[in-house]
This record gives C-alpha cells, structure tokens and sequence, in this order.
C-alpha cells in the first residue's frame, strides 16, 4: 500500500514530469542553436578580420585617392558647385571606409581561422544549459543571465575553456542556480520557461537565417569554396583593388600635374 | 550613402545575447562580395574560354564558336572571348559576325589600339576601304610608337593608289625601326614610289630592302623592273637573273618567275642578245606566261 502511494504520482507530478521532459528537449535543442549562431558568428568574425586586412583596408585606401583626386579637383575649379559636392561625397565615403577597415591590427594575423575543439563546444552547451537567460524564471534573473551570457559568447568565440569553466564554477555557487521547491511553483515554473525557450528559438531562427543571407556569409562562402579549390581568392581579390589603386593614383598624379593654380 | 550602411540596420542582426554581428564594414563588404562575384563567374566563363582556344588550336572552329558563345554567355564583358570567336567566324567566312564581334571588343575597349587594327583587317577584307583606314588610324593615335601599324595602313594606301600619303607611313615606320633596316616598308614605299615613277629613289629603296634580306625575291623583281624603266638593262638583267637563281631554292619565287624570264627576255633583246631574249620568252611560255607567247610569235 505505502508502496504504491510511493510510485504513484498525482496528477500534477505526472504533468509535471511531462513537462520537464519537453522542456529538457527544447532546452537541448536551444542550446545546439545558440551553439551553433555563436560558432557562425565567431567564424564570421574572423572571416571579416581577414577580409579587412586583404582587401577592405585597400578599398580604404581607394577611397582615401578618391578624396584626394576630388577635392584636387574642386580647389581648381572653386566655383564649380558640383565639383564641390563630389569633394565633400568622397570626402566622407573615404572618411567611412577608413573607420570601418579599422586599424591595421597585425597581432590577429596569425589568428586565421576560427576552429572551436570538441571539448570546448561540450563545454559550451553545458554551460549555456545553466546560465541562459531564456530559462530564467524572473526578469531580474534573466537580465542577469544575459550579463553571463554575452561573457560565455565571448570566452567561446576566443576559444577560452579556463574562462568557461570559471564562470560555469561561479554560476553554480550563486544563490540563483538553487529553485525552489513545491511542485506547483515548479509545474508553473516549468511552463514558463518553456514559452521562453519556445520564443528563443523562434529569434534565434530568425537570426540564423539573418546571418546566412548576410553579404558577409555569402561572401565568405564563395572565398572559401574558391580557396577549397587551392586559389588564394582573397589576395586575387586585393591584387584586383590594387590594380584600381594604381589606376586612382595615376590619375591623381595627372590631376596635380595639370597645374592649375590652387583656388 | 546606401540605407543598408546604417548602423541602425546593422544592429538588427544582432542577437538580443549581446554578440553584435560585425557590421561596421558592410559597405567594404558588399563592395568585395559584387567584386568576387564579377571573378567568380568570370572564371566559369574563363573554362569555357580556354575549351574555346583548344579546339581552335585543333581548327575545330564551328565547336570553338559554341565554346565561346558560352563563355560570353556567363560573362558579356568578357573581351577576349568575343575577339577569339571573331577570329573563328574569320575562318568560317562568316565575316559579318566577325565584324560584330570586333565591334563588341572596341565598346569593351575603346582604348585598345589592337582591337582597331584587327576590325581594320575584316574591314579590308571586306572592302570597306575608307573604315578599314579609320580604323587603322585610330590605333595609330593610340600606339604611335608601333611601326607595323603604319606599314599596314602604307599597304592599304597603295592598294587604294593614295601613293604619297603610303610613302609617308612608311617613312614614319623606317624611322621607327632605326637602326634596323625594315624590309617591309623599305619595300613598300618603293612600291609607292616606283607608281609615282620616282624611279631612282623607287630603286634605293629596294636596295635598302634587299640589304638586310638579301634572298628577297620580290624587292629583286621590282628593282629589276624599274632599272628596266630607266633603261639601265644592265643592272636590270643582273636583278632578273638573282630572282631566277634565288627562285630553285625558294618557293616565293613562284609567283615571279614565269613574269621574270619575260623581262629578261625583253632585256635581252635591248641588249641585242636575241637569242638569249628567245630562250626566255620560251621558257616563259612553258611556265605559262601569255604574254610572252605574242613576243615568241612576233620573233617569227
């Protein structure tokens, strides 16, 4: 009899349990995605790293001779209005290029390619089931989580396993990884995180689909695919814009050279 | 500047965990992704391209042309491949296309002083004199230091008699070439000059011509003419007999040898050798020459 009262749960356990269970397969499922988008992420990154140091700081430098020829030429003609508009366009395009080339920053070179091991994706899952903010049962805890979350996106896109580890450690010695009890909180508990991850993986989705149709991805895929191929497709692209380079020079050496006098 | 540059838009791609996607330099980046596009689909056209230059080198021009046309197909800029399915349609005798063809290149290249003096060629061939001209004088303005250029318009402009104006070009193509003796418009001016009956300067330049090629045949021939012209039988005689004995050695000599042996043959007689004169006009007429069957007929 007391056995039986033992095993036999009430229906609120029984819901319960159910629930735990599509929820621990949503949470997986969340986990495997928010892997994934950061792992994409980080590999665009470095993507773009190289892409600026090969080729977008040369279109920087286009641009800078772009200026240059343009404002040459506005000075020599001062009342040319529209002259002294396409100064000040490629003026400001030049301006842009160079803030978004960034600075030459020669201690990522070596740092190439992005290629997270095994056991730090583990890691990550692990630790990203215990701090995202999607499974948080209250506001104040879920901006928290997003706090620790943005600092286990960065410790994973650098590779970090120490710093993962260290904040999975701390996580598990603060108050908010011990819930409460009673099995009506919890089935209310459970219910709402589940809404949460549910809306989660909806943006996360969303997301997703917002990287791999972003002119960064598209561009990387199609430099990779060439470089699968053996071509160094990055310095192809750079010799083509130095060749505008070159041609951009010359021309600013025959504007100069003309010799008008400055306004 | 471009709506999509907006920092604003940039930030939408950003997941609400705080890791901001790039985006600062979207507008570097679609400027690499267009360019890589452009090479991208310019190398699927280039692997039909050099399919194309394969088959032309086995002279299967009708397939090369499809190769071609494919290539063109992917990449409408691609230059070189309409220039190379011109050159097929040449061989096809299909020159309307050619011309197009060459036309398209001068669009895709107004610069380009070669695609000028390739249409300049269809053009001629085609008989379009005064474009054939044109078109050799556009890419003369754009590379005046190449000599053959000129020599290719002289050429034109004795075919078209314009005489003077040939002695010009090629003047400005030996003068080009100095210190090298250029044979070729040595020769050609004086052709031109041999038609205006400047004999004597026709002659130094046939010399001149002769000097750096000695087995020249041709420049013999002339010169051996216009010595005939000036009734110098002599020196005329001794060139007649250079062509005849450079002619058993070289095939070019094909085309003067029969005229020779009549020239001769004339020459001979303003000599009095008259019955050297009848070998040759015989042997003229053996190697087919009708003209010198009436002075065989006239010695009887």
């Amino acid at each position: 009899m007391s056995r039986e009262i033992a095993t036999k749960l009430s229906p609120e356990e029984r819901e319960l349990e159910k629930k735990r269970g599509e929820l621990a397969a949503l949470e997986a499922q969340l986990v495997q995605l928010e892997l994934d988008l950061a792992t994409l992420q980080a590999e665009l990154r470095t993507f773009e790293g190289r892409y600026l140091r090969f080729v977008g700081r040369l279109y920087a430098e286009l641009d800078e001779i772009e200026a240059q020829i343009a404002e040459a030429l506005a000075r020599f003609s001062p009342k040319d209005h529209a002259a002294q508009q396409q100064a000040m366009h490629a003026r400001r395009q030049a301006r842009e290029s160079a803030q978004a080339a960034g600075p030459v920053d020669t201690s990522e070179t070596s740092h190439t390619v992005f290629h997270p091991s095994d056991s730090l994706k583990r890691l990550y899952r692990t630790v990203a089931r215990h701090v995202h903010p999607d499974l948080a049962t209250n506001e104040q805890a879920r901006i928290r989580r997003h706090e620790v979350m943005a600092a286990v996106n960065r410790a994973y896109e650098a590779g970090d396993e120490n710093r993962l580890r260290q904040i999975l450690e701390e996580w598990e010695h603060s108050p908010e990884s011990v819930e409460g009890h009673g099995v009506e909180a919890e089935l209310v508990r459970v219910i709402r995180k589940r809404a949460q991850v549910e809306e989660r993986l909806q943006t996360l989705k969303s997301e997703m689909a917002q990287v791999l149709a972003s002119e960064l991805y598209q561009l990387k895929q199609k430099v990779e695919a060439a470089e699968a191929t053996g071509q160094d497709f990055l310095a192809t692209l750079a010799k083509r814009v130095q060749e505008h380079i070159d041609q951009a020079r010359a021309r600013l050496k025959e504007v100069l050279s003309k010799g008008y006098p400055y306004a | 500047m471009p709506d999509a540059d907006d920092p604003a838009e940039a930030k939408s791609i950003a997941p609400s965990t705080s890791r901001a996607l790039v985006t600062q330099s979207s507008s570097l980046v679609r400027r690499g992704l267009a360019l890589a596009e452009a090479l991208l689909s310019r190398q699927d056209a280039e692997v039909y391209y050099k399919s194309g230059s394969e088959k032309v080198r086995q002279q299967d021009y009708r397939h090369a042309v499809e190769d071609f046309t494919r290539a063109i197909e992917i990449d409408p800029a691609f230059a070189e491949a309409y220039s190379s399915r011109a050159f097929c349609f040449g061989h096809l005798r299909e020159h309307q296309k050619a011309l197009q063809d060459r036309e398209t290149v001068i669009r895709l290249r107004p610069h380009d002083d070669s695609a000028y003096v390739l249409r300049a060629g269809l053009h001629k061939l085609l008989r379009n004199y005064e474009e054939a001209l044109r078109d050799y004088t556009r890419a003369i303005e754009l590379a005046p230091e190449k000599a053959h250029r000129y020599e290719w318009r002289g050429a034109l402009l004795n075919e078209l008699e314009k005489y003077q104006e040939a002695i010009d070009d090629y003047t400005h193509a030996i003068e080009l070439e100095l210190p090298r003796i250029n044979t070729v418009a040595y020769r050609g001016r004086g052709l031109a000059r041999h038609n205006l009956g400047h004999l004597e300067e026709a002659i130094s330049d046939y010399t001149h011509a002769m000097e750096n090629e000695l087995w020249l045949i041709e420049p013999s021939y002339f010169r051996g003419l216009a010595y005939e012209a000036l009734g110098r039988y002599q020196d005329a005689r001794q060139d007649y007999d250079r062509v005849i004995d450079l002619s058993r050695t070289h095939s070019e000599g094909d085309n003067y040898i029969a005229s020779t042996y009549l020239r001769r043959g004339v020459v001979h007689q303003k000599l009095g050798m008259q019955a050297e004169a009848f070998a040759d006009f015989r042997q003229a007429t053996r190697l087919g020459n009708t003209a010198a069957r009436a002075y065989l007929q006239n010695k009887r």
